[in-house]
């Protein structure tokens, strides 16, 4: 390649500099081809705020016993025979599962939230139920409108499993169909953070 | 195109001088093209949607990343697999870092690597060319809209084709190589590993990339046949001893991109012989797979196909313009290894290693009448080499016009203006589904999707859901909020449960007449059936139906013939 380039460099009587130029040029087109994609994917993962779900998971259907507790960046989760694997190992037939996030809003809100299961599942904001799904092994869907207040909510979903069973909350933020909380559709006026375990999950 | 620039005698300096700059110039916006290229495919990632292809990829790189964070513990599904998971490893590692879904995060490094392959074609294209060559290499590239879609949701034969594109880069350095007499071995490890490296990579996602290894000896034969011919004493033993030592780092090259393939090939590991092997016959004979595919309007075993399946979609797929320049540089080619035999002069090897490496493999398809389908998609591959050669077959002409005919120049240069902007155009209307793209002379998207594939990867199901869901809540908010929706359709139940939220729950087609909705693609006739219910939303690319979504409880008008199987 570079002999090639080179032969017409030296016809201009310059080989040195087309050598040099030459090496120049492939370095700069390397950079510019190679490395815009890592450094956006290095600054996503370092701009990243983490999953705002703290999820815990126990074997059976009474959110007791000891449990696996992890993080989750969305709740919509269903388990199916190509998705059997349940944190912590248990059986995919039976266990239960909280899940708690913090929402921080800046200014009053009316946002439509929608609890969809198969199962047993109930969601609160601030320790007050809002939205109840009976155990069914029928997937079901409630949804209403809530007004929320500035300043921060804690939010919870509890849920028990039976069978091939499905867990998800969606909330809309701008108008558009509800999508998994937290939205991906990033929203000025309102902040996740993950909860943490305690009498005050949403304390900072 | 050098060796046509080679076999023009009697060029003047300055006729030179102007090609020089043009150079120069095609340099500047090779740079410039790498940087907006990039901004533009980091920006649209998030437009291209999951496809068919993907899952069981994210299994199998979850299965290798457990292979050897568990103690090698065996499974026999990945004792099974015939693919390796070079591609696949590398996603399941980035998965554990990246904030985004697993998904999200193959597309991104989808476009990592297709980037990789936009430079190796540059490069191949350069080594063929010189700058010119390597900027139209890049654009003739870039302009097939078809791999330019593949380029983001594909964890396999783009890949591939990156592999493929850089192993010949390699081979094309090792045949341009000639050591000195007295020159240290290890001024040549570089290009052994370049070598080990690309060939490796290629075999890691694909075992095809080991028809690699056959083409280096094949070519290095043959130089050294040239040497022969055209040398003779002392400087005929150099040439062949310079081939002897070429065929010796040929040799490295390939057993160490053996040890490179067999760390993501678990399966591989006990057996790194006959595994491959293995591999190889049963992905060129697939016939555990038959799928009804598509060619001028009738669908045919993908077992079972007429010999000009391949060709067809070549010929109907590829754009004209890259076809052309193709054909152009097959005889720019001829008449230079015409000229180069007269005039004892050496062979240009390299074009000829390119015109191998993209009729061999659909030959050797052909032969074997091995299953296919989706089109052109096993043989993305070949777009890259089949870029470089075109873009060498436009410089060419345009080279040998200007160091002859300056103004007559203009006109390749024009037509290609214009072919770029038809092209961008392309790009621009199908997008995010370039994978769909017909070329003018065939009609088009419109003429082609009811007697071609087109849109059989499933992408199309992204936005169709979120037309959907958007229509659902605007129109039928007080259902919304209770109901969970049943959506029936075609093609892979992910399809549904990855882009549809848990409102919506996907019944298998058997139980379609029962569901609220039908969406569906294209594929396999799907969107001919329930015809008479009420049309909610579609995704229409160029004048081509790729996608709609029906109400299944809103019956319209007469039911036509056909419909509803």
């Amino acid at each position: 390649m570079s002999a090639a380039v080179s032969g017409l460099e030296a016809a201009a009587g310059q080989p040195e500099l087309g050598e040099a130029r030459e090496r120049r040029l492939r370095r700069w087109v390397a950079a510019l081809a190679l490395l815009p994609t890592p450094l956006w994917f290095v600054g996503a993962v370092l701009l990243d705020r983490g999953p705002a779900w703290r999820a815990e998971y126990h074997a059976g259907q009474e959110l007791a016993g000891p449990g696996a507790v992890l993080s989750e960046r969305r709740l919509s989760r269903q388990w199916d025979r190509l998705e059997r694997d349940v944190p912590g190992g248990f059986d995919v037939a039976s266990f239960s599962a909280r899940f708690d996030t913090c929402l921080q809003l800046s200014e009053q809100r009316e946002l439509p939230f929608l609890l969809v299961a198969t199962g047993a599942a109930s969601f609160s904001i601030d320790g007050q139920e809002q939205l109840r799904l009976e155990a069914s092994a029928e997937r079901r869907t409630l949804g209403k409108s809530i007004q929320l207040a500035p300043g921060t909510h804690h939010l919870r979903v509890e849920f028990s499993a039976r069978g091939w069973s499905g867990i998800g909350l969606y909330a809309s933020f701008d108008g558009r169909a509800p999508v998994a909380v937290p939205p991906e559709r990033g929203d000025a006026g309102a902040r996740w953070f993950q909860a943490r375990p305690g009498a005050e999950p949403c304390s900072r | 195109m050098y060796w046509s620039i080679e076999s023009c005698s009697g060029i003047d300096a300055r006729a030179r001088e102007r090609w020089r700059r043009l150079e120069l110039w095609a340099d500047r916006i090779s740079l410039l093209g790498f940087g907006v290229l990039a901004l533009i495919m980091i920006a649209t990632v998030p437009d291209y949607g999951l496809t068919y292809d993907e899952p069981p990829h994210v299994r199998l790189g979850e299965r290798v990343l457990w292979f050897y964070t568990n103690g090698f513990g065996h499974s026999n599904t990945l004792a099974r697999s015939s693919y390796g998971a070079g591609f696949d490893l590398c996603a399941a590692l980035l998965r554990r870092i990246s904030p985004w879904d697993e998904y999200r995060t193959n597309h991104v490094l989808c476009v990592f690597v297709a980037q990789l392959g936009l430079l190796g074609t540059w490069k191949l294209g350069r080594a063929l060319a010189g700058p010119a060559g390597a900027l139209a290499a890049l654009l003739l590239l870039v302009l097939n809209p078809v791999y330019y879609g593949h380029q983001f949701n594909n964890p396999k034969d783009v890949p591939f084709a990156v592999g493929y594109v850089w192993g010949l880069y390699a081979i094309a350095r090792l045949l341009a190589w000639s050591p000195a007499p007295g020159e240290r071995w290890q001024r040549s490890v570089p290009r052994a590993l370049l070598l080990a490296l690309t060939l490796g990579l290629a075999m890691s996602v694909r075992i095809a990339g080991a028809v690699l290894i056959g083409y280096l000896f094949a070519f290095t034969l043959l130089r050294a046949l040239d040497a022969v011919r055209l040398k003779q004493g002392l400087e005929r033993r150099h040439a062949l001893r310079a081939a002897a030592a070429l065929a010796l780092l040929g040799a490295a090259g390939a057993l160490g991109g053996w040890a490179v393939m067999l760390p993501f090939w678990p399966g591989a590991l006990e057996k790194p012989l006959d595994k491959p092997v293995a591999a190889l016959e049963t992905i060129s004979n697939f016939v555990n797979y038959d799928s009804p595919t598509l060619l001028r309007g009738a669908h045919i075993s993908s077992n079972h196909l007429p010999w000009d399946y391949l060709p067809t979609y070549f010929a109907v797929q590829l754009p004209e313009g890259v076809s052309l320049c193709w054909s152009l540089s097959l005889l720019a080619l001829c008449a230079h290894t015409a000229w180069c035999v007269r005039r004892r002069r050496p062979v240009a090897w390299l074009g000829w290693l390119l015109v191998v490496a993209t009729l061999l493999p659909p030959a050797y398809a052909i032969v074997r009448r091995s299953t296919l389908y989706n089109g052109l998609r096993h043989f993305l591959f070949l777009m890259p080499p089949i870029s470089a050669l075109a873009g060498a077959g436009l410089t060419s002409a345009v080279a040998w016009l200007t160091l002859r005919r300056p103004r007559w120049a203009l006109v390749p240069a024009l037509l290609f203006g214009l072919f770029t902007l038809d092209q961008l155009r392309a790009l621009v209307s199908l997008h995010p589904f370039q994978h769909v793209y017909f070329n003018r002379a065939s009609g088009g998207v419109a003429a082609a999707v009811d007697r071609y594939e087109t849109e059989y990867y499933g992408a199309v199901y992204q936005q169709l859901h979120a037309q959907l869901i958007e229509r659902i809540w605007d129109e039928r908010r007080d259902s919304y909020l209770k109901q969970t929706f049943s959506v029936a359709g075609c093609g892979s139940k992910l399809f549904f449960t990855r882009n549809l939220p848990l409102n919506f729950q996907y019944t298998t087609l058997r139980d379609a007449n029962r569901a609220d909705f039908y969406a569906t693609y294209v594929r396999d006739d799907c969107l001919h059936r329930f015809r008479n219910r009420a049309l909610i939303t579609t995704v229409e690319r160029e004048g081509a139906l790729l996608a709609a979504a029906r109400d299944m409880k809103a019956k319209v008008g007469r039911k036509p013939a056909g419909s509803s199987r």
